[in-house]
């Protein structure tokens, strides 16, 4: 929730609706006012005004806080969800100290064992634990996803900006060039890229961010241009700031609430994303537990000793769904017209 | 007359963007670290034989001009040679075009049929269990890794029910249908060949199913939303009102209207098609580019990954070209803009 056009701007009394009661009924008890001030007479870098501004503000950012608290709590999904992210953020965090075996010591002569009591997920063709190989890869593909999605906004973010604000041939050029990369599937693109650069966490992170960038530069130039039609962003101008005080000051923080939606309905679909790359055979190499990575060094036992690739399939799937449930309810937030 | 004239102008704008899907694979292809000559000639070569590659391939030349070279190549169908089979890759791409395209359109026929009821059906039962479950559906396809679910479907129908085949596009006894179209279902259901059609699908229904699976989500989405729309609009009460049954006016009337949203992503789905076709393809030995592609991954063989990915760029771009143009086609109103 990023309009600031809700909060009070410069003449509280003017303004209406419920700036003037609040701030006349915290003007009356303060001891030692001026006596027989109108409202409309107070100076505006008095104190008290100061203090009755701020005030205002807090109650009316905890109402939408609590407003925000009740439509996420509403929907059971959404709460679903937001325990499935938490759970492996906290697995992620903790997995040294909860997984019971070391993730990467082999044991030939317990491997492809099927899940018992000492090996709760069974291991793999080298004897590896799975579960405790499970665990330590929720730290990969969370930290594949967050930086990913965080460097595809970071280059996506601006160029839209860039794009909308300016407008004319600046912007023609730039989402010429996005409908170029968009030309490709994400994945094909992400996979040629990756393959250039040779593999490794780093290169998958800067592939997933040169493939995804164009989606997000199209969805800010959107916003830039519905929110530059707006009145503050001309009387901005008008009392003479500049285009990159506008941009950065006005335009910016009033697109970036369609933003953080997307980046947080994108985290699952980026961790797929690298997973299929893990599959495929770029990205991290033997013997980290990244999940895709797993399922492909699974995949020849398949038929007979299902749980090495099963197991991390489900790890994954669990994951995105919990992403993707979180991302559903955040969008109801911002959006309204997207609940129920 | 003007209708010609946006289609024209529709299809000019292709140009500029293949130009740059050529100039980024380019690009992609000449950021790999390492020498190139060095790779074809093989780390046994003496320097004078690289010399020469390097001298015949062009590699000695400035960047622009490898450029000219590399884009009057791929006009005239030259993609480079592969590094992994030493043939032409434009040979190796055409051999296996069709295989991937007769799967991306199965798996998109299949996905409109399924996706397309799940979400009018969830629309008309809005909030209600019907609707619920199809949302829970939605989600479960939106976050299963596509290559896992092949995995699993193989396990099932192949391992433990044993009712269809793990993988490839004919059987061994079965000789493939006459070449016509190079698409096996159509090839044999034109020839009348009853047997090798029923092989074709045994041998596709798996890998048309997953991959069917993995775009479902949009397509259901989009139904939905675009239904719940239309049914709010005043036609639809009109239709009511006058007596018509709630059963005709949801297929009638709404559904008609509601589907023109989702015809328009369907170009885009074609894509996301394609792209799972490589995963898919690989774990079901489907001889299609996916496959094609996976292998030269794990053999490191550039030249044939940026072939695999121009021609997919191009056949993606022309998806979306042929929805567009018969969209300006079917809808009336985009003509008088």
């Amino acid at each position: 929730m990023s309009d600031r056009r809700d909060e009070p701007q410069h003449e509280p009394a003017a303004s209406g609706g419920l700036d003037g009661p609040l701030v006349g009924s915290v003007l009356a008890a303060t001891p030692g006012g001026p006596a027989g001030t109108s409202l409309t007479t107070i100076a505006e870098d008095s104190p008290t005004y100061a203090a009755a501004r701020k005030r205002y503000a807090r109650e009316r950012r905890m109402k939408r806080l609590k407003f925000s608290w009740y439509l996420l709590r509403r929907n059971p999904l959404t709460i679903t969800g937001l325990i499935i992210v938490l759970g492996l953020v906290l697995v992620a965090l903790l997995a040294p100290l909860i997984a019971p075996h070391d993730p990467v010591k082999l044991d030939m002569l317990n491997s492809l064992q099927p899940p018992s009591s000492k090996h709760w997920l069974g291991t793999d063709e080298v004897g590896r634990d799975i579960l405790s190989r499970i665990i330590h890869g929720a730290g990969i593909s969370l930290r594949v996803g967050i930086l990913a999605v965080l460097s595809i906004t970071v280059l996506g973010v601006p160029i839209g900006l860039v794009a909308g604000t300016f407008g004319g041939w600046v912007d023609t050029l730039i989402m010429r060039v996005a409908d170029i990369f968009l030309a490709f599937p994400q994945l094909v693109l992400a996979l040629a890229i990756a393959t250039a650069l040779g593999g490794g966490m780093q290169n998958v992170i800067i592939a997933l961010a040169i493939a995804g960038w164009p989606w997000y530069a199209r969805l800010v130039r959107g916003l830039v241009l519905s929110v530059r039609q707006e009145a503050f962003i001309e009387a901005a101008r008008v009392s003479g700031s500049s285009w990159r005080r506008v941009m950065l000051r006005h335009v910016m923080p009033n697109s970036m609430g369609p933003v953080i939606v997307q980046a947080s309905m994108d985290m699952g679909y980026t961790i797929l994303l690298a997973a299929s790359l893990g599959f495929l055979g770029i990205g991290v190499k033997v013997p980290t537990p990244e999940w895709g990575l797993m399922i492909n060094a699974g995949r020849p036992y398949f038929m007979d000793q299902w749980w090495v690739a099963g197991f991390p399939g489900i790890a994954i799937l669990v994951s995105v769904l919990g992403f993707n449930m979180l991302g559903d309810g955040l969008r109801d937030l911002v959006d309204p017209r997207s609940r129920g | 007359m003007k209708l010609y004239y946006l289609i024209g102008r529709r299809i000019l704008q292709v140009i500029p963007v293949f130009l740059g899907v050529t100039l980024l694979t380019f690009a992609v292809s000449h950021s790999i670290p390492g020498d190139p000559a060095r790779a074809i000639a093989g780390i046994y070569a003496n320097e004078q034989t690289v010399e020469a590659i390097r001298h015949r391939w062009g590699l000695d030349r400035p960047v622009y001009e490898q450029y000219g070279i590399y884009v009057k190549g791929l006009v005239q169908g030259d993609l480079g040679v592969s590094i992994q089979s030493r043939r032409p890759v434009m040979d190796d791409i055409s051999d296996r075009l069709p295989a991937t395209i007769e799967l991306a359109l199965f798996a998109l026929i299949l996905m409109c049929l399924i996706g397309i009821p799940v979400g009018v059906v969830s629309a008309n039962w809005r909030n209600k269990l019907p609707d619920h479950l199809s949302r829970l559906f939605v989600l479960i396809g939106g976050a299963v890794p596509t290559f896992w679910l092949a995995l699993v479907a193989q396990l099932v129908f192949f391992r433990y029910l044993g009712w269809l085949p793990s993988g490839g596009r004919t059987s061994d006894m079965i000789a493939s249908p006459s070449h016509i179209s190079g698409l096996y279902l159509l090839d044999s259901a034109l020839t009348l060949n009853g047997a090798a059609l029923v092989d074709s699908l045994e041998h596709i229904l798996l890998p048309g199913i997953t991959l069917a699976l993995a775009g479902i989500t949009s397509i259901t989405r989009m139904t939905r939303a675009s239904m719940l729309e239309v049914l709010q609009r005043d036609y639809i009460k009109a239709a009511r009102a006058k007596g018509l049954s709630r059963r005709k006016v949801v297929l009638k009337h709404a559904f008609k209207n509601a589907l023109i949203p989702t015809v328009t992503i369907l170009g885009m789905m074609f894509g996301s098609m394609l792209s799972g076709a490589f995963v898919v393809e690989w774990i079901f030995s489907w001889p299609g580019l996916g496959s094609l592609a996976a292998t030269s991954i794990t053999n490191l063989d550039y030249t044939t990954i940026m072939g695999v990915s121009v021609v997919i760029a191009f056949v993606y771009v022309l998806a979306n070209l042929v929805v567009d143009v018969s969209y300006m086609i079917l809808n009336p109103r985009i003509r008088l803009e």
